[in-house]
Formats: C-alpha cells, structure tokens, sequence
C-alpha cells in the first residue's frame, strides 16, 4: 500500500471492511497488546538492564516487517526488529516459516542494533495465513568475545567482536531446540542471566502472538489487517499534517565521539513542507570497531528522535513515520558501516550520537516554530556513561554487572521551564536507577555518596538539568579485577546548548589510588568527597577503559548534564539565587556562567555587581568576537 | 448501641451507610466539604437518620461502630498542603528523594501522556533541599556500622531544621532495616529535645530495603501528619459531641480499619484509601455469594478504577505511587484509567477519528447537558442523547439534563467532523468508553496471570451500571453482579472491614533458610500486630494472624508474594513455601519462566485481623420473577442490534424485589443510578437485593 492513500479511503471506505470506531478500538488494543508483551518481558527478565535501565523494547509489525507498535522504551529497537523480519522473510522459505516458529539474530549487517541486542521475533499466523509479526529484544550483559562485557576494547574489526548469528530458529513450531540454546549459552560468561533473558523474550512473544490471534478470530482477520495498515496509514498523515504546520529550513549538527581519534557525527537536516530529510553523509569515515552503528540503527536513532520531538501527542508507530522520513547515509561511515567493521559498543556511539545529533537539528527547528516552542527542549545527557564490572562477589560467587546510574543524566532545558536534574535520557523515558541497597546487596561495592552535581547542567536562560556524581569503594570482596569505563562526551560535552545556551559538562571518571579511606572510616568519617582523601588521582583521558579497583581505591564518576536554552545573562537573578540556596549552582558558577554575583552572607542578590558582571561579560563577548571566516573553519566547530 | 455507621468522604460526595441489628441497610449521600470534611461527613449521617426519622443525636448515641474512610491525607498532598518537614539521612545520599531514581517524572503518568517528554516533571517536593541533612553514620548490607552515628553532628542538624520552623522531621538512613540503631537514637534525641515535633523513622514506618521508596514513606509520613492529626481530632470532637460513644475507627489504604487515635500517627497509610472500600466490599458481598474470584470496577465521574479479589482475598501491591512518589507500603492494588461519566469526546487532529478521555469535564463545567457551562460532549452527553438517561430522574430529579445541550455539543464536536449522525456519534463515544473498560479489565487480570473469564465482575460506582453490560460482555466474564446500594458500595465496604495491623521487615537472605531466623522475624512481627491490635480495642481470642515472605529469583529484580503457613517451620514446610512461590511464579509468568537460581527472601510480612461483632446481612425468599410491579414507564432508547430507538421498559430499581427476573432490553433506575440491561441479557435480583447480569445470552 502506498503513503499516498488518505486514511478516510482507507477506513471508511476502501474495502469498506473498517469503520472509524472499530478502527480506533483495534488501534488502542493492539498497543494494549504491545505493553503487555513488554510487562511479560520484564518480569521474566532477571536482568536489571531490562528492568532498571529498560534497555529492551517489543514491537509488533505487519507481514511484510514494517513496524506499526513500538513501547516506551529505548526506541530505536523499532528498526533492529523491523529489520530482522524482512531479512527472515528475504532469506527463509515460505514453507520454513510456520505458526509456533520463533526466530532470534543478534547480527547488527541483519538488524540487531549491536550484537549485545539480541532481537527474537516470531510470526503470528490466523487460519493458516501470515498476518503479523510481533518482536523483543533486551540488552546483554555478556555475548562472548575476547573482553567481558560489550566493549571489545583492541578489535580492529567485527572479527574480534561478539561471535554473531544471523536470524535462526529457537523455537519450531512450539519446540524450544535445545541444541540452539545450548549453542547460543555456550558463548556467554553468564549463561544463567543470558538463558532468563532468553525466556523473557520467546514469553513477550508469545503474548504477542496469542493475544494477535485472539483479535482476529474475534473481528476477523480480515478487519485486523486493514487495522494494522490503517495504523501506518493514519500515523503518516498525521505526521505529515505535524510537518506542515513547522516551518521550513535547514539546520545542522556536528557531534563527536571519541575513540582512537575523534569521529564527528554530521547531519544536516531539511524540512521542506511535510517531508523530513536527515543527511549523514559528511560524518566520519567508519573506524576498525567498536564504535560504528550499521544502517538500521541510524535509521532507528532518527526514528528516535523524531518521536519524543514531534510526535508528543500521536500514537508510535514508527513505519507511518518511516513513509515520511527520509534518512542518507554513505556506506563506510561511523552511522553506515560497511562490513567487516566492528559494531560492539554502536548504541552508546553510532547510534546514539546520530540520535542526539538529529535532536539537536530538532530542537532548533521547534525553537524556530512560535506555535512549537512549548515542545522544545535542548540537549538531553549528551554521552552515556556505562560501568561493566567482572569479578567474584561478597559470597564467592563470579558476577557480571552493568552499573547504569548514570542514565539519571540531565535533561535539556525548555521554552518556559529549566531541563530537570537527574532527569533521565531521551531515548528511555520510563527508564529508572537501582536503590543502592539493591546495588550493595548484589555486588561487592559501598557507595560513599550519590549526589546531584551542581553546574553540571548548562547555563542558559533556561538551564539544563543537573547531573549525578557518585563514589564507591570495595566492600566484601578484595578488589574488583575488571572495571571496563566507558563514555563518548569526554573531551567536550554531547549536550549542547541551543539559542545561546551553554553546553553541559563532559563525562568524567577518575580512580584515587591507595587512599586513606579505611582509616577515616574507622575513624568515624564519612569521606563523601576525594578532596578530603590522601592518595593519587588517576584521571583517565581515555573514553574507553579497563582498569581494576583495589581495597584502597575510591572510584569517582560525573554523568552528563543537559543543554541549555537562551543566553544566561538573561536569567532572571533571583532563580540563580534559588539554584544557588538548594545547591543546584555554585557562588563561582553563577558569577562566570550567569553574571550574577551572589552576596552570601546576606543570601540575596547583589545587584549592583551583578549588573557590572553582566556588562563585563558582554565587553568580554565584543572583544573576543571574530568575523566569521576562514579562521573559524579552521578549528572545525560548529 | 447495635448500629453500625460507616461514611465514606470522597472529592465530591460523601456516602454513609447504615446496618442495624436486624442486617437492615440504610443509606444517604450529602456534598463533600473541602473546606473541612468533617462537616460533610456529620451531614450524611444526619440525612440517614432522617431516613430513619432520627435526629442526628438518636442516631449516634445508638452507634457502636462508627468506621470512616477519609481522603484528607490524599487532598493534602494533592495541593501540598502539609506540614513543613525536615529529613536527616545519611551524608552523601541526601538527594535520594530528589533523584527519585529519575522514574519519579514518569511515575503514575499513563502512557499516552509519557510520549510528551517536554512536559514531564519532578514530584513538587513534599521537603525542600535546604531542610535535608546529612549526618555521619554508616550501615552496610550485614547491618554492620561502618561508621557510627555522629550524634553531635545529628543534634546540630536537628537544631538547624528547628530554627528553620519544621513541625515534623522523617529520619531515613541506608540499611535501617536490618540495623535500626541509628535511627533509633536519633530519633530519641529529638523526642526527648523538642517534644512537640512530629517525629517518623524509617525502621517504624516501613522497614523495608529500597532506601528511595522508604525515605519517600517516611517523609510523607512526617509531611501529612499535621493535616492527618487536625482532621481526625475535629471529626472525634464533632461526633463525641453528637453523643458518639466510642472513638471511630479508619479505613486504611491496606484495607481493614484502625482506631482514630492510632491513624493520627501513621497519616501515610491513610493515602489512596479511597478505592479500597469497594474492594473490600465486593469480597466481603463475595463470600455471602460464593465468589472467590472479582474483578471489582468502579466507574465514576473522571476514572475507571479496577481492583482484584483471589481466593477470596483483595490483591495487594507493595510498591505503590503517590502523586509521582513510589512508596513501599502494602496496598489494595487498584488501577485507574481516566475514563468515566465525564471524560470528553473529542476528534484526533491530522486523522479524523474519534477519541474518548482521558481529560474530563469535571464537576465544573461538567457535561454539555448540566447547562452549567459545559461545550464540549462527555459520555454523559452520549448516555442521554442514546435515551438511556433520563433528563427529568438524573439524581432523582435532583438535577434537570439538557438533552438539546448534550446534543448540540456531540453534532459540534464529533458528528459534522466526521459525517456521522448525532446519534451514530453518541453511539461511537460510549462504545470507544467501552472498549478502553474491557481493555483496562483484560490488562488487569491477563497482565497478573489470571484469566478474567474466571472471575465474577463486579460494577459500582454512580457510573457502573450504564456501562457493564457492554464491557463483560466484552470481557467475557462468568457472573456480573451489580450490588445492592451500588452508588454508595464503597462505604458498604467500609461497614463490612475488620480492624487489621499490617507489620513488614525486610531482612535478605538467599535458600536454604534457616527455619530458627525465619520464625524470629515472624515472632517479631506478630508481636507487634497483636499490640497495635490491641490498642485497637481487640481482644486476644479475636485476632487470628497470617503470614506472608517476597521471594525472587536471585539475580531478578520483581517479588511475588507467597502465604507462609503457621506452625512451626522446618525444612518440609519451607520446600513447601519454596514450591508455591515456583507454582506462583509460573503461573504468573508462562509455563517454561521458572529459572534455576536460587530463591531469596527478601520481606517478610505479618497480617492480623481482629474479628469484630458486627450486624449480618440476611437472605430475603426469593419472591415472584415477573417484575411488572417495578415498570414505571416505557421510553425510547436506542439498541443499536435492535435497529436504532425502540420502546424500551424503565423499572424502579427500589420497587424490584428478591426473585425478580427483567429480560433486556431495560433500563433500571435508582435515584443514584441507572442501569442498562442489553437485548440479549439478563438482570434477576438475588435474595440480598443484588443484581447479577447475565451477559452470556443464557449460556451459563
């Protein structure tokens, strides 16, 4: 079917089959059926990626694999599910593909978003005809390959990367092979995680397939299937409608990610009446591994943004937007990777930069639209900081861990309001941080402090939301033998200012080696900050780490901020005051940042310096602005 | 002193129930008072002793139980209005409450409302950041001190929050669960300091592990207290003066009732106690009728609100949210969609269709047809252009509807964007309503496990019966019964709760257990619902307790709660335990889910209920089933299987007697509601006045 078709042709008219109120009571139930698969899912799941970070997602899409449900999760998966199906329907028989089948790929050149992502999709059939397809996918905490976890630090190229497999059968007609399972919990170091999570998908397809099937012996099949189209249909118009009421223009972003060198992310986007363009092609050259997102993923990342942004008040179905979107790459790029590149680490490099990237591009077009602005938002959490650790725990046992607090990143500032701290990130909003209970009970470790950081946000008329800090040190356990850090955002900040805002802070992760930590804590102090510790600090400049923590060391961690929103020598000094009475700015940072100078002792506003700031400030900008040119090029910003 | 009077105060009305000795039920309605509840509440007892042809006095002096649910605590923290607290936590994790585990922006936020990012936000804080302190102090997760409490530095704290002019201070720190130490002294020290401030401590309000969920119990505690407090004692005084006797008893949010005088310590159970009333009144009505299994729905002005009942026994959750705080106090689960009388209908922007909720009209405007004000059709509108109300008997009679107002905004709003007629456009709103209310009962039994073809359905609320011959047709459900006093069944469940003490404690620990630290925690725990019982004025020979343990697989991160039984433990009656928890899990998560890792136990609870005398309801003999006495009229109401408007028989619900049979399609009426029997179904009226519907077209 084509985008062409209005949606009243469709549903009123057409096969005459649909009338508008049947219509809308499939499409609230077939998204009813989605979140249900999804709480199946991760319940099952014993991993608390699937539930803390919510690193996961389900989808149910036609017969053809285009994606017309997505969960309030890490959207992207959209693309990784919608893709493996069309390769299943591509490369397996007909004959081969039957009621009961459930097929799993964790092959990023197929679809999966990096091999961590394993997609598990299972056809749904009604009386013998292939209507649907329902999928689900969680993150892994462990797939095999040379370095525990997803960072396979040292590959130069998908081969030294998770062992991949492209779409096979897991289950045929209702049979789990064991030979499959055993073959795919083989590769794991966790195999008791990985097989829970295994289950937890085939159940949040199983949901999906028997609930499918309830619906169209209830309405006809028939009925459903001018639902499902009507779904993709509807979502495409009513997002071109979106499209037409913003205006018209070009805007670009330039992100980075840091690896071995620094890879920017270049997109230019251009909204010309309803249709979106999306231009990767100026990004970097792909590099060896680690770091690159194939095709579907960028598409994902795009389809990423582009909900949250501009479809706050329609249904998510990604394929109705898809027919509206169009997104270049060039193969051999880090967001297009050409085989055999490496893609280990994709969904917090790759793909998240194209995402953030596309927000950005976003962001400056809602703040171009008066009738928008409301929906604006800058920058959320640039660069996601991830902490693998390996090692044995308090009771002896050998565990593997994603430490994922640093999703409670700050979100950007808005048109009429600041980002919030420790808001979150963009692509997960139901996502969620453990309890340190939780996290000192699993594993060997105490938390000295878990603190929002101030001035972590950018400054801006409208600041962007703080971020947290945290310490911990060992506890139960000797040492911890393998910490892998990772993060892109570390030389310069991936959330950016937008109209004047300032850009957040960059991700920072240090160990002070052979403090004094014990003796203050039998003395009786807690150390909630490494200035009141004796040691070394050992700064690491690199954004990828391997490292090891022992009984003396106090590991620190910033997570990212959001942007900001306007100039910040138009804030209002008196919320610099109030940001700065709960802590959420420093006396320091609203002097330089904002120009606003904060009498402490009286705690009010100085006024009179204050405006002198402000005026020193502004002298300072005149003097040091150049004419745009040749110079400015040169030093490859934006 | 043989009457029972339960009142039960909700935003707009308050309901009262009476029993008396004989198991005769009485009732009345009277506006709710925002300004001050109470007086509400004297009202509706007022008007049901006129009922009677009682004075107020006469009423009360004759009252021996006087039970009440009360939403002052959830209005309070609705329009933050407590008091100003304080919280001293363990340095360095001071921001916990304000982090909220970064869900807090999402928390209770349906889903169409998640995608909206841009206008997500942070509880309103219920403590500000200048009155949390952190004090030197460190537990681990043995309940070891890594560092001992700096008292000094907790009495400066103390000191602080004084001169700052809190009237309550909540104190949280990490691992009190399993080392209530520290809390303990600090909490002393400013018992024995300033003895007129409201004190809370994690360990006593919820000593349960996840440090967020209980610091948030525990602050709210500390933030409703003064509300609580002023409001119970206010009611105290006005029906002590009415010639009340004894002091009355609060329903909590668990479900059973507390004495007044222990709630106004504990104003946090007290949260979200609204729905549970009627839950706990649909499985008392359930053991008269013999079910075990309910889906209970109660559909009012603005919500739709789904509450379970297995094995005879309201479904409790653990972690419940208030206005965007998660909590970790064992409540009634109840979920809630924004759909009811009053949601509005309106037409998607870019697509034509028609949507129905989750705004609302409100009370103010309200619906087109009140004439108060209202534009915009609500399902309200929809039920009297379709002639299922009727304009002249809306609260009998009370309030005239406007059929050419309801109709008038559906052809605005609905009809001429879409080219359907106006009755066709009424027709679509209300089968768009039902639809979501079948969805909303098939998430809430599929969703847990539970195969709602299974259950008996229950319909309340002023409007439940208009709607629940369309969504348990929908569902599918076995038996759909519509009680007797539906408008105000809340607060017959109110009359029909015991008093029960609810004691949790977390203490971890991963199988094999040891049956000696199992039976410890137990012991304690009963001890300490047994007293609180007993302060409740229950007899020792009257509380019988039961036992429950939260296990997980090691590893996962969701609990499911299994019974424990009495006796003694040892290892058969472990395995036992260890077995249900694998049954529940299974049955809970799909055949094949159950891993091989270890089991934990991770919180242990204790539930004691005191029985309590109270009137019993008694079985009237089935009469006649020709129901002709109770016609009042014929109308035209429109069936759309019957072809558009048809004559359509309208009884008085108050004239039906026990063992009368109405073969749709009718329509019943009651001054406080009114109910839609369809063409295929069935209403017979059950020997305790009951109405069960039978919606499968004689199947069963």
């Amino acid at each position: 079917m084509t985008d062409t078709l209005a949606p009243e042709d469709l549903i009123a008219g057409g096969n005459g089959s649909l009338d508008p109120v049947t219509f809308e009571i499939l499409r609230s139930r077939l998204s009813a059926i989605n979140d249900e698969a999804a709480m199946t899912m991760r319940l099952v799941s014993g991993s608390p990626v699937a539930n803390e970070a919510y690193d996961m997602n389900v989808g149910l899409m036609d017969a053809d694999g285009d994606c017309f449900a997505i969960g309030m999760y890490i959207t992207i998966h959209a693309l990784a599910l919608s893709s493996t199906v069309k390769d299943i329907r591509q490369r397996f028989a007909a004959a081969d593909v039957g009621p009961g089948d459930v097929f799993m790929s964790n092959d990023p050149y197929v679809g999966a978003c990096h091999q961590m992502d394993v997609a598990v999709v299972a056809p749904i059939f009604a009386g013998g005809r292939l209507v649907a397809w329902t999928g689900s996918t969680v993150h892994q905490i462990d797939l095999g390959g040379p370095v525990e976890g997803q960072v396979q630090l040292g590959a130069t190229s998908i081969w030294s990367e998770q062992p991949l497999f492209p779409p096979i059968k897991i289950v045929d007609a209702g049979e789990l092979r064991p030979d499959v399972e055993r073959g795919y919990l083989r590769r794991t170091r966790l195999p008791h995680l990985v097989d829970l999570d295994l289950k937890a998908m085939i159940a949040g397809c199983n949901v999906g397939v028997a609930r499918v099937q309830d619906l169209t012996g209830r309405y006809g099949t028939d009925v459903v299937l001018a639902a499902i189209e009507g779904i993709n249909v509807a979502t495409a118009a009513r997002f071109r409608a979106r499209l037409a009421e913003l205006p018209d223009g070009t805007w670009s972003h330039r992100g980075y990610i840091e690896y071995d060198e620094v890879y920017p992310v270049v997109v230019e986007m251009t909204k010309d009446g309803d249709s979106l363009t999306f231009d990767y092609t100026k990004s970097a050259d792909q590099a060896g591994a680690v770091i690159n997102c194939t095709r579907p993923a960028c598409v994902g990342a795009v389809v990423a943004a582009v909900l949250p942004y501009l479809c706050y008040d329609m249904a998510w179905s990604p394929a109705g937007l898809q027919r509206a979107i169009d997104v270049r790459t060039r193969e051999g790029t880090v967001v297009h990777a050409a085989w055999p590149a490496g893609t280990s680490k994709a969904t917090t490099t790759g793909s998240f930069m194209a995402t953030i990237s596309a927000g950005v591009c976003l962001s400056k077009l809602l703040a171009a639209s008066e009738g928008h602005l409301r929906q604006f938002m800058s920058t959320w959490m640039g660069g996601l900081y991830v902490e693998d650790l390996f090692g044995i725990d308090q009771r002896g046992e050998f565990f593997g861990a994603a430490i994922l607090d640093a999703m409670a990143g700050g979100s950007g500032a808005r048109a009429f309001a600041d980002g919030l701290d420790a808001g979150g990130f963009l692509d997960s909003p139901s996502a969620i941080i453990a309890n340190i209970e939780d996290i000192e009970y699993s594993y060997p470790v105490l938390y000295l402090s878990r603190r929002i950081q101030p001035d972590t946000g950018g400054a801006g008329k409208y600041r962007g939301g703080n971020t947290l800090a945290m310490t911990y040190i060992v506890h139960g356990a000797e040492r911890l033998p393998t910490k892998i850090l990772h993060a892109i955002g570390t030389y310069q900040p991936g959330s950016v200012g937008v109209a004047g805002g300032y850009p957040s802070n960059t991700n920072q992760f240090v160990i002070k080696r052979d403090t004094n930590v014990r003796d203050l804590l039998a003395g009786g102090a807690v150390p909630d900050d490494l200035g009141a510790l004796d040691g070394e600090l050992e700064i690491f400049a690199d954004p990828i780490v391997k490292t090891s923590q022992g009984p003396d060391d106090v590991h620190r961690y910033v997570a990212m901020g959001g942007g900001g929103y306007l100039d910040p020598l138009d804030r209002e000094p008196e919320l610099v005051l109030a940001d700065y009475v709960v802590g959420a700015v420093t006396a320091a940072h609203a002097r330089d940042a904002y120009g606003v100078v904060i009498d402490i002792d009286e705690m009010c506003v100085d006024e009179a310096a204050t405006d002198r700031r402000r005026r020193q400030i502004r002298d300072e900008r005149r003097r040091s602005a150049t004419v745009p040119g040749a110079a400015t090029r040169q030093r490859g910003s934006t | 002193m043989d009457r029972l009077v339960a009142v039960d105060s909700g935003g707009t009305f308050t309901d009262c129930v009476t029993l008396d000795a004989a198991g005769r039920i009485g009732s009345a309605k009277a506006p709710s008072t925002p300004s001050d509840f109470s007086e509400g509440v004297v009202r509706s007892v007022a008007r049901a002793a006129a009922g009677e042809a009682l004075g107020l006095d006469d009423l009360l002096a004759r009252t021996g139980l006087f039970c009440h649910g009360t939403t002052v605590a959830t209005n309070a923290l609705l329009t933050r209005s407590g008091s100003a607290v304080g919280l001293v936590t363990t340095r360095g994790h001071e921001d916990a409450i304000i982090v909220g585990r970064t869900i807090q922006k999402a928390a209770g936020v349906a889903e169409s409302e998640l995608s909206n990012l841009a206008h997500l936000e942070k509880a309103v804080p219920i403590v500000p950041r200048p009155l949390i302190k952190g004090v030197t102090e460190r537990i681990d997760y043995r309940g070891s001190v890594v560092v001992p409490i700096d008292l000094d530095e907790a009495a400066g704290a103390v000191d602080e929050l004084v001169t700052a002019g809190v009237e309550a201070i909540a104190v949280c720190f990490l691992w009190s669960f399993l080392n209530p130490e520290h809390e303990r002294v600090v909490a002393d020290l400013i018992r024995s300091d300033h003895p007129d401030l409201f004190v809370t401590a994690s360990c006593e309000v919820a000593p349960v592990i996840k440090e967020y969920e209980r610091c948030a119990t525990t602050v709210l505690n500390g933030y409703l207290s003064r509300t609580t407090h002023t409001y119970i004692s206010r009611l105290q005084q006005r029906l002590a003066d009415g010639g009340l006797a004894n002091d009355p008893v609060i329903m909590q949010s668990i479900g059973g009732l507390t004495r007044a005088e222990v709630g106004k310590g504990r104003a946090v159970t007290l949260l979200g106690s609204g729905p549970t009333g009627g839950v706990f009144g649909a499985a008392s009505l359930g053991r008269l009728i013999g079910a075990e299994n309910i889906v209970t729905t109660d559909v009012g002005g603005t919500s739709f609100d789904v509450g379970l009942v297995v094995d005879g026994e309201p479904l409790v959750v653990g972690t419940p949210v208030f206005d965007k705080y998660h909590t970790v106090l064992p409540v009634i689960d109840v979920v809630s969609i924004g759909a009811g009388g009053g949601s509005l209908a309106w037409i998607e922007p870019g697509t034509g269709l028609v949507k129905v909720g989750p705004q609302s009209a409100g009370a103010v405007p309200g619906p087109a047809c009140y004439g108060a004000g209202g534009t915009r059709p609500t399902v309200t509108d929809a039920n009297l252009v379709l002639g299922r109300l009727d304009p002249d008997y809306f609260l009998g009679g009370e309030r005239r509807l406007h059929v050419e107002g309801a109709s008038e905004a559906i052809e605005t709003h609905v009809a001429a964007p879409t080219g359907l007629s106006v009755t066709e456009a009424a027709m679509a709103i209300v089968d768009i309503l039902d639809a979501r209310m079948a969805d909303l009962v098939r998430m809430s039994t599929i969703g847990r496990g539970y195969d709602p073809r299974e259950f008996a359905l229950f319909a309340f609320g002023g409007a439940g019966p208009l709607h629940v011959g369309a969504y348990a047709a929908d569902v599918g459900t076995r038996l759909t019964v519509v009680p007797t006093n539906s408008a105000v069944f809340s607060a017959f469940g109110i009359a029909a709760s015991d008093p029960v003490a609810v004691v949790q404690a977390s203490d971890p620990m991963v199988a094999p257990f040891e049956p000696e630290r199992l039976e410890g925690i137990y012991a304690l725990l009963a001890e300490s619902a047994v007293e609180e019982l007993g302060a409740n004025g229950v007899a020792p020979e009257d509380i019988t307790t039961s036992r429950e343990v939260e296990m997980r697989y090691r590893g996962q991160v969701h609990e499911v709660r299994v019974p424990v039984p009495g006796g003694p433990l040892g290892g058969e009656s472990l395995a036992a335990v260890m077995e249900e928890f694998r049954r529940r899990y299974n049955r809970r998560y799909g055949p094949g889910a159950a891993a091989d890792s270890a089991i934990e136990a991770r919180t242990f609870v204790v539930r004691g209920v005191g029985r309590q005398a109270k009137p019993e309801l008694r079985p009237a003999v089935l009469g006649p089933e020709d129901p002709s006495p109770a016609l009042a009229s014929r109308r035209q109401v429109y069936f759309r299987p019957l072809g558009g408007f048809v004559p359509t028989p309208v009884y008085r619900r108050e004239l039906l007697r026990p063992g009368n049979s109405v073969a749709g399609h009718a329509v019943i009426e009651a001054v406080d509601t009114t109910m839609v029997v369809h063409a295929d179904q069935r209403a017979d009226i059950d020997a305790w006045g009951n109405i069960l519907l039978d919606t499968t077209g004689g199947e069963r």
